[in-house]
């Protein structure tokens, strides 16, 4: 391969990795740290948010797939026009 | 308990695979369309497709059984099943389509060029298949058995005899298109139990936690360290499982392979935020009823909709079953037939090759029905567990590093794999001889393979040659390497 095509890849390989590294770190982070809020932070994860809803259960059952789509979206819209403006 | 609605709407369901499969049949005249669909299928169809193929008997009726048993404890199986779709995007869908293969012994044995390796991830795909297909066979006798008065050894040569015959005649595009009727069949049932479940609570999410606040909070069943190594798990482990991975061979593009992504998670997404609702709901209503959580949504069903309504729900627990085994048998097919045959027999015709993978997927049938039949009353969750944790271990670690990494090398990655599969057998085995209590080995094993690759690779130094080449064809934009061929 020539050096030229070499650097053109290496920079895009670290480009692509830098996006899903960061944004799959904060999802992980996002989906780790409830087991860590619910042990250490278990007063407020208790708390009623909605009626009956508690704030650890709104985080379960709503806010990590909504997180989840929302990075879905993000990510593959700017993969796209990415490739298209390469 | 005989159900006349329910086995007349599984008689529906075997009717409609077999003639989508012989419908199918000319679809299977060469390798690239018998293990691919010919790399014909968009996104919308394969997202449905990687949901009913992802989406078992364990995710459509385990996980509001463990809600119901052991309430928010039981959600971290929703969310961590979920979750794992969006590690598979960010990391390895698009590559692993661009790189254009029919299995995962393909790519990884494409990335190092080793023999060696391809033989440990063909035997990687199989133990992963092998007890991912076990307890769905076990589900499938059980259930049968239980909701229909079927004898198990009848429903499991039932089930096992049907997936066979549908992936011999129509291949990867049969298996697609019964994976879309069942997707939709089981997401549907899933959803009118779940609108009929809130009805009885004048569709107040509030008013139905009100009657189980107990279940509604965190460490029942859990603590604090297995929750945590559960969800890694889980997590991990989706973004490993070799007949997911292959579905996405079956797109046209790298682009085409993201986007059939967001729609999966879209599809499973809503799925999973249901299984909480229904879990808790048949708690409420059912009480302590249910003998095991596997009968929790069917009795469900049947208080909240009558004998059509679990009709329904039966029928797509079948589908459920149905869509997942068979991705398992191409997905063990793709291992002996394409990875194992063609290093024997290296000039093999593409004929000769459709043919092999035919008689393979009656061989992988048959051992489906037997170990369906052996391991009758093992424990289902245990086995889907044991694979989580091995596909996490075995192939994610080698996949991320081997994409990302051009410093990996085949004694890196052997290291990675070899540790990986060898280390989640030995912690499996130490959990049941109960010398520790980890629910979820991955959280040891995965970092450990990691480690491994990284060590070896650096210590090694010997990278392949064309490493470059690689990395270009599998992250660049499809419209580049047309420039390059030009």
């Amino acid at each position: 391969m020539s050096s030229s095509r070499q650097k053109e890849t290496e920079k895009y390989v670290s480009k692509e990795f830098k996006k899903s590294f960061s944004l799959g770190i904060f999802f992980l982070f996002v989906t780790l740290i409830l087991p860590i809020l619910n042990q250490f932070a278990d007063g407020f994860m208790l708390r009623k948010m909605f009626g009956e809803l508690s704030v650890t259960y709104v985080y379960s059952v709503l806010f990590i797939y909504i997180v989840a789509w929302i990075i879905t979206v993000y990510y593959v819209v700017r993969t796209d026009r990415e490739e298209e403006a390469h | 308990m005989q159900q006349p609605i329910a086995t007349a709407l599984v008689g529906v369901i075997v009717a409609i695979s077999i003639t989508v499969a012989f419908l199918s049949r000319k679809f299977t005249r060469s390798t690239a369309e018998f293990y691919v669909a010919g790399r014909g299928i968009n996104a919308i169809q394969n997202a449905l497709a990687l949901s009913g193929d992802y989406m078992s008997a364990a995710s459509f009726l385990g996980v509001a059984g463990l809600v119901w048993a052991h309430g928010y404890d039981g959600i971290w199986y929703a969310a961590g099943f979920f979750a794992g779709w969006l590690v598979l995007l960010l990391f390895l869908a698009s590559p692993i389509r661009r790189f254009g293969a029919y299995t995962i012994a393909d790519f990884v044995a494409g990335r190092f060029h080793s023999r060696p390796l391809r033989i440990v991830a063909m035997l990687g795909t199989l133990m992963v298949s092998l007890f991912y297909i076990i307890p769905q066979m076990v589900g499938a006798g059980e259930l049968l058995g239980l909701l229909l008065g079927w004898e198990y050894v009848f429903a499991v040569v039932i089930a096992g005899t049907l997936i066979t015959i549908y992936v011999v005649l129509g291949g990867m595009r049969a298996t697609t298109y019964n994976q879309i009727i069942q997707c939709i069949l089981l997401w549907t049932a899933m959803f009118i139990v779940m609108a009929l479940a809130l009805g009885r609570f004048s569709f107040s999410y509030s008013k139905l936690l009100s009657t189980v606040s107990e279940y509604t909070v965190p460490g029942r069943w859990l603590d604090f360290k297995n929750s945590f190594a559960l969800i890694f798990g889980l997590v991990l482990g989706t973004a490993g499982l070799p007949h997911i991975l292959i579905r996405f061979y079956t797109n046209p593009s790298g682009r085409s392979a993201r986007w059939t992504t967001v729609w999966t998670l879209a599809i499973i997404g809503t799925f999973y935020m249901m299984t909480p609702v229904v879990g808790l709901a048949a708690r409420s209503l059912l009480g302590d009823a249910p003998s095991t959580t596997n009968l929790v949504l069917p009795m469900l069903a049947e208080f909240v909709g009558g004998e059509w309504m679990m009709g329904i729900v039966i029928a797509g627990a079948f589908a459920a079953i149905l869509s997942t085994v068979a991705g398992l048998v191409i997905a063990s097919t793709g291992a002996i037939a394409h990875d194992l045959f063609t290093m024997i027999v290296p000039g093999a015709s593409d004929k000769r090759q459709v043919v092999v993978a035919k008689l393979t997927s009656v061989g992988v049938g048959i051992i489906a029905i037997l170990t369906g039949l052996v391991f009758r009353g093992y424990n289902v969750a245990f086995l889907v567990g044991l694979a989580f944790a091995i596909a996490a271990s075995t192939f994610f670690p080698v996949l991320m590093m081997g994409v990302w990494w051009k410093g990996t090398t085949e004694k890196g990655a052997l290291a990675g794999m070899l540790v990986g599969m060898i280390g989640s057998g030995v912690m499996i085995a130490t959990s049941l001889l109960n010398l520790h209590d980890l629910a979820n080995p991955s959280i040891i094993t995965v970092p450990a393979a990691f480690i491994a690759i990284w060590l070896v690779s650096v210590i090694d130094g010997k990278t392949p040659d064309d490493t470059m080449e690689f990395m270009r064809k599998v992250h660049m934009p499809e419209k580049v390497h047309e420039a390059d061929s030009e």
